[in-house]
C-alpha cells in the first residue's frame, strides 16, 4: 500500500489549505488580544488548531475539516520540514553543552516510552484487555518528537491493529502542548519564587512584542536574502523548488525500496518504510546539501529563506495535527491516555531535574525548563520558555538547545527502530513488547552509562 | 464551482509540484551555464516549463503531467498572484510616466484583439468556416495579460463551443514569451548600435550576476523582514496565513454570487464569473488591505515578503502553464494562431513606438522596450528588458512600467468584460462578434480623446 494515495476533488485540498490558513490568522489575532494566550505564550498555531478542533467536524460542524484529509497534509508536511532542515545547514557545535543536551533529552523520551508502554501492559491486564499494547509506545513519539511523527508512525500502525493510531498518536502530541507550555510557564513562576533563575527576578522583562507576537516596538529582524537574481528567479521559488526536488527523490528512493522489499519477501516491512519517509527526505537533504557545499554552490541556499519554509510547513502540519485529532476515537482510550501523560509528564520533570544540575555547570533552571519544553513540547516550545527566563538569548541555552537537535536526531534513531520492533520483529505479541520493554530499558541504561564515561554527567549536583 | 472540480489522487498533487520544483532547478542550472540563455536573459520559468513540454507526457514521457491537472493549477496561481499584489500594496502612483504607459497598454490590448478577431473571420470566411471567432480574443490575454488568464478565459470559453481554448490562450502566451525575449533583446540591440538608448553603449553593462541569475560577486539584498515575533508564528506564514484567508472569503463570495445567479435564472454567465475570480480576490485583498491600514495593522504585512510569495507563484504558474500545453491538441488551430500571433507581434510593436514617442519625452527607448515586453509576456519580460537598456534602473521607466499596472487594470476591466460579451450576451453568433468589435474601436477611441484631452499625447512626435 502506498500511503501516498489518496482520490480526492482538487477543490477541497484547495480549500483545507485556505481554512488553515483562516485558523492561522484567527489564532494570531487571539494571541495578540488575549491575556490568557498571552500569559502562557501559546503560540498561534495551537491556538489555531483548537479552533479548528472545536469549529470542525467534530463539534460545530463549521469548516469541513476531513480528519483523512489533515492527516495526509501533516505526513507530507513533516518531510517538508525536515528536508527544509536537511537543506539549511545547521552549523553543528560540538561540545558538553549541546551533548549533554542531546543525552538529556533522548534518556527523558525514552523514559517516557518505558512508562507509556508499561502503563499500556497494565491496562492490557487490567481494566482493559482490547487496548493496543503499542499506544504507550506512541508516547515519546508525541511528546518529544512532535504531532507530524506521533501520527505518521500511529497510522503505520492501524494495519497491526491499532484503532486510530494516527490521532491516539495526535492526541499525545496535543496533550504534550498543553504540559509544555502550561505546565512550562508554572514551573517558571516557582523557579522564580524559589530565585533559582539566573537572570531574571520576574515576568515582566519579557517585551510586549513577544507577548503579543506581532513586531511593533522594536525594529523588524531581517528575514533572509536574495541569493538570485530576480529577473531569473525568484529566490524564495527557488529554495522551495530545492526542497520539492528532494522530496522528489524521496519519493522515488522510497517507493524504489518498497518495491524491492516486497520483491524480497519482506513487505511485512514496507508500511514502516514509508512511515520513515521523512528520515529519508532528511538524508537525501543533506546528501544535496553536501554536494552543493563541495561544488561551492551553498550560497545558493539562503539559511534565511530555508527557516522561512521550515516555519510555514511546521505552523501548518501544527494546525492540521490539532484539528485532525478525531475526539470520538481518543474518548474511548481516554483513560489509558490521560494516565500514561500525567506519569509521564511527571516522571519527565523529575528525570530533567536529576540531570540538569549534574550534566550543566551553569544556567541549570534555563537548560531545565528548555529541555523540559523540548520533550514535552517541540524544539519551539523549548526555545519560548527558554525566551521567558532568558529574554534577550544571553547564555548559551537556547543555542546549545538548537545545536543539540541534530545530534539527538542521530542518537534517537535506534530508538524510533525499537519503537517500531514489536510489530516489525515480533508480530505484535505481548511477549513481543515486554521483551521491547526491555530493549529500551537497556538502551536508555548503556545511554546513561556512556554519558557519564564521556565524563559530561557528573554524581554530584553542581551549585 | 465547475471551476474548482477535478478528481485527482492526492499523490500526483504532491508529486506534480515536485516535478514542477525539479524543473525549475533545472532551469536555474541552464540559465547558469548555457551562454543562449544568459545572452537572452530567458527567465528560468520559461527554460523550465519549455523543459517539462520536452521530458513531459508528450515527447519523451519520463513524468506525466497532466494538463488537466496543471490547468486548475495555472488557475489557482493566477489568483493568489493577484491576492499578494492587492495585499502588498504597490504604492500607486499617479503622474505622467504611470499613465502614459497604461493608456499605451490599453490601445496594445485592443489593437490585438482586433488583429485578433479581423483574422479570426478572414478564415472564417476563407478556409476555416468551423474557426471558433473569438479565438482571436484570446490573443490580448496571452500576449498582454499572461498565461493565467489567458488560460482561465479560454477554458472557459470551451462551454460555448471553442474546443481547447485554455489550451490556445496558453499557446499564445507562450509565443508572446518567445516574442518579448528574443525579438525584444535583437531590438534592444539595434537600439543600441543606432545610439538610441540614453544610458548604455552596449549589453556588456549588464552584471555577470544578472546574467547567470544567481548572485556571485554582487552583495544580496535583503527579502523582507520578520514583522511578528517568530516564538507566535513563522512571520511568512503570516502572510501565506492572510493570502489563504483572503482566498476563501473569494471562494465564498463567488459561491454566494454564482448561487444567487443561479437562482435567477442568469446560469450562464456563472462560469465567467469563475473565470474572473481572480479580480475578485484582488478587489477583496484591496480591502482587506485597506481596512488594515485604517486599523493601524498594516505594519503586519511585509512588502517584501509578500513579493516573495508573490515571485512564486508567478514562477510556479509559469512553469506549469508551459508544460501543460499540449501538441495533439492545437494542432488543427495551429495555423491561426501562428499568423495572428506574427501579426499581433508586428503591430504591437508599431503601436508602441508610434505611441510611446509621442507621449513621453525622455527615455523613449527604454519605456518603448519595457512596455513591447509586458505586451508580449508579463511585467517580468518589461523589467528584464528595461534592465539590458538600464542596468542599474537609474531612469523612472521601470518604476513607471510597475506602477501603471493598477491603473491599466483598471482601464482593462471594461475591455476584458467585452471581450466576453460574444458568448456571454450574442450567444456567440458572427453578429455578436461584430458589434463587439464596434465597442471595443468605440472604447479605444474615447481612451485616445481622454489621453489627448488630459494633455499627455501629443499627434506629433
Amino acid at each position: 500500500m502506498n500511503p501516498w494515495d489518496l482520490t480526492i476533488n482538487l477543490k477541497f485540498v484547495v480549500l483545507d489549505l485556505t481554512f488553515l490558513s483562516l485558523l492561522l490568522i484567527l489564532g494570531t489575532i487571539l494571541r495578540r488580544y488575549n491575556k490568557f494566550f498571552q500569559k502562557f505564550l501559546i503560540p498561534n498555531n495551537i491556538i489555531a488548531g483548537f479552533i479548528g478542533l472545536i469549529l470542525g467536524q467534530q463539534l460545530f460542524k463549521l469548516l469541513p475539516l476531513d480528519p483523512a484529509r489533515l492527516g495526509k497534509y501533516v505526513y507530507h508536511l513533516l518531510a517538508l520540514t525536515f528536508v527544509a532542515i536537511g537543506l539549511r545547514q545547521e552549523k553543528k557545535k560540538w561540545g558538553r553543552g549541546p551533548l549533554s543536551k542531546a543525552f538529556a533529552n533522548l534518556t527523558t523520551i525514552i523514559l517516557q516510552g518505558v512508562i507509556g508502554l508499561f502503563v499500556s501492559l497494565v491496562f492490557v491486564y487490567t481494566l482493559k484487555p482490547d487496548l493496543f499494547p503499542g499506544t504507550g509506545l506512541l508516547l515519546p513519539l508525541g511528546f518529544g518528537m512532535g504531532p507530524g511523527l506521533a501520527y505518521t508512525m500511529g497510522e503505520s500502525w492501524e494495519q497491526y491493529g491499532m484503532v486510530g493510531g494516527g490521532d491516539v498518536g495526535l492526541t499525545f502530541a496535543a496533550l504534550g502542548y498543553l504540559i509544555a507550555y502550561f505546565a512550562g510557564i508554572f514551573i517558571i513562576y516557582r523557579g522564580i519564587k524559589n530565585k533559582e533563575t539566573t537572570l531574571i527576578d520576574g515576568l515582566e522583562d519579557l517585551s510586549a512584542d513577544v507577548r503579543k507576537g506581532v513586531v511593533k516596538e522594536n525594529e523588524p529582524k531581517i528575514a533572509g536574502y536574495l541569493t538570485l537574481s530576480q529577473e531569473a528567479i525568484e529566490p524564495l521559488a527557488f529554495q522551495l523548488a530545492a526542497i520539492g526536488t528532494v522530496y522528489l527523490f524521496t519519493y522515488f528512493v522510497v517507493s524504489g525500496l518498497a518495491t524491492l522489499m516486497q520483491n524480497a519477501g519482506l513487505e511485512g516491512f514496507v508500511p514502516t518504510l514509508w512511515s520513515f519517509h521523512f528520515l529519508v527526505a532528511l538524508l537525501i537533504a543533506l546528501a544535496f546539501r553536501k554536494i552543493l557545499d563541495i561544488t561551492n554552490k551553498g550560497y545558493l541556499l539562503d539559511k534565511g529563506l530555508m527557516n522561512r519554509c521550515a516555519g510555514v510547513f511546521v505552523d501548518y502540519l501544527v494546525v492540521g495535527a490539532i484539528a485532525a485529532i478525531n475526539l470520538a476515537i481518543v474518548w474511548k482510550y481516554i483513560f489509558p491516555i490521560l494516565t500514561m501523560s500525567i506519569l509521564s509528564a511527571i516522571a519527565s520533570y523529575y528525570m530533567l531535574r536529576y540531570l540538569c544540575w549534574r550534566a550543566f555547570d551553569d544556567y541549570h533552571f534555563e537548560r531545565f525548563i528548555g529541555l523540559f519544553g523540548e520533550v514535552t513540547g517541540t524544539l519551539n516550545s523549548s526555545l519560548v520558555l527558554i525566551r521567558v527566563t532568558d529574554p534577550n538569548f544571553d547564555t548559551p541555552v537556547a543555542e546549545d538547545m538548537v545545536y543539540g537537535s541534530g545530534i539527538g536526531l542521530f542518537l534517537g534513531f535506534p530508538m524510533l527502530v525499537m519503537l517500531t520492533a514489536p510489530m516489525n520483529f515480533f508480530n505484535n505479541t505481548i511477549t513481543g513488547y515486554w521483551i521491547t520493554l526491555g530493549i529500551l530499558a537497556t538502551y536508555l541504561v548503556i545511554l546513561l552509562i556512556a554519558w557519564r564515561l564521556i565524563g559530561f554527567l557528573h554524581a554530584k549536583k553542581s551549585i | 464551482m465547475e471551476a474548482w472540480h477535478l478528481a485527482v489522487n492526492l499523490k500526483d498533487v504532491v508529486l506534480d509540484f515536485s516535478i514542477l520544483s525539479l524543473l525549475l532547478i533545472i532551469g536555474s542550472a541552464l540559465r547558469r551555464y548555457v551562454p543562449f540563455f544568459r545572452r537572452f536573459l530567458i527567465p528560468n520559468n520559461i527554460i523550465a516549463g519549455f523543459i517539462g513540454l520536452i521530458l513531459g507526457a508528450q515527447l519523451l514521457g519520463l513524468f506525466d503531467l497532466n494538463s488537466d491537472r496543471l490547468g486548475k493549477y495555472v488557475y489557482h496561481l493566477l489568483a493568489l498572484t493577484f491576492i499578494t499584489i492587492g495585499l502588498r500594496q504597490s504604492k500607486g502612483r499617479w503622474g505622467k510616466g504611470p499613465i502614459n504607459k497604461s493608456f499605451i497598454e490599453l490601445t496594445c490590448y485592443i489593437i490585438q484583439a482586433v488583429i485578433g478577431l479581423l483574422i479570426g473571420f478572414v478564415f472564417i470566411y476563407t478556409t476555416k468556416p468551423d474557426l471558433f471567432a473569438g479565438m482571436g480574443f484570446l490573443l490580448p490575454l496571452g500576449f498582454g495579460m499572461g498565461p493565467g488568464i489567458a488560460y482561465t478565459m479560454g477554458q472557459s470559453w470551451e462551454k460555448f463551443g471553442f474546443a481547447n481554448g485554455g489550451m490556445v490562450g496558453l499557446t499564445f502566451s507562450v509565443i508572446g514569451f518567445l516574442i518579448a525575449y528574443f525579438v525584444g533583446i535583437i531590438i534592444v540591440n539595434r537600439g543600441i548600435s543606432q545610439r538610441k538608448t540614453e544610458i548604455v553603449d552596449g549589453p556588456e553593462d549588464i552584471t555577470e550576476d544578472v546574467r547567470m541569475g544567481v548572485i556571485k560577486n554582487g552583495k544580496p539584498q535583503v527579502a523582507g523582514y520578520l514583522t511578528l515575533s517568530q516564538e507566535a508564528i513563522e512571520p511568512l506564514a503570516f502572510q501565506a496565513g492572510l493570502i489563504g484567508s483572503v482566498y476563501f472569503m473569494t471562494y465564498g463570495l463567488l459561491f454566494l454570487i454564482t448561487s444567487l445567479m443561479a437562482k435567477a435564472g442568469l446560469s450562464d454567465f456563472v462560469d465567467t464569473i469563475w473565470s474572473f475570480h481572480f479580480i475578485f480576490g484582488l478587489l477583496i485583498a484591496v480591502l482587506v488591505r485597506k481596512i488594515m491600514d485604517v486599523t493601524d495593522r498594516s505594519y503586519l504585512i511585509d512588502r517584501g515578503l509578500m513579493s516573495r510569495l508573490s515571485g512564486l507563484s508567478v514562477d510556479y504558474l509559469i512553469v506549469a502553464s508551459i508544460a501543460a500545453i499540449n501538441f495533439t491538441l492545437i494542432k488543427t488551430n495551429l495555423v491561426p494562431v501562428l499568423i495572428m500571433s506574427l501579426l499581433a507581434g508586428f503591430a504591437t510593436y508599431f503601436i508602441i513606438k508610434f505611441t510611446a514617442y509621442r507621449s513621453f519625452n525622455k527615455y523613449n527607448f527604454e519605456r518603448f522596450i519595457g512596455i513591447f515586453g509586458e505586451m508580449t509576456g508579463t511585467i517580468n519580460s518589461g523589467l528584464v528588458l528595461i534592465r539590458v537598456t538600464d542596468p542599474n534602473f537609474d531612469s523612472p521607466a521601470a518604476e513607471d512600467l510597475a506602477y501603471g499596472g493598477g491603473i491599466a487594470l483598471f482601464m482593462g476591466l471594461p475591455l476584458l468584460i467585452m471581450l466576453n460579451l460574444p458568448m456571454t450576451l450574442f450567444d456567440n453568433t458572427l453578429s455578436g462578434y461584430w458589434i463587439t468589435l464596434g465597442m471595443i474601436l468605440a472604447y479605444l477611441l474615447i481612451l485616445w480623446l481622454v489621453w489627448w484631452a488630459v494633455g499627455l499625447f501629443h499627434f506629433n512626435e
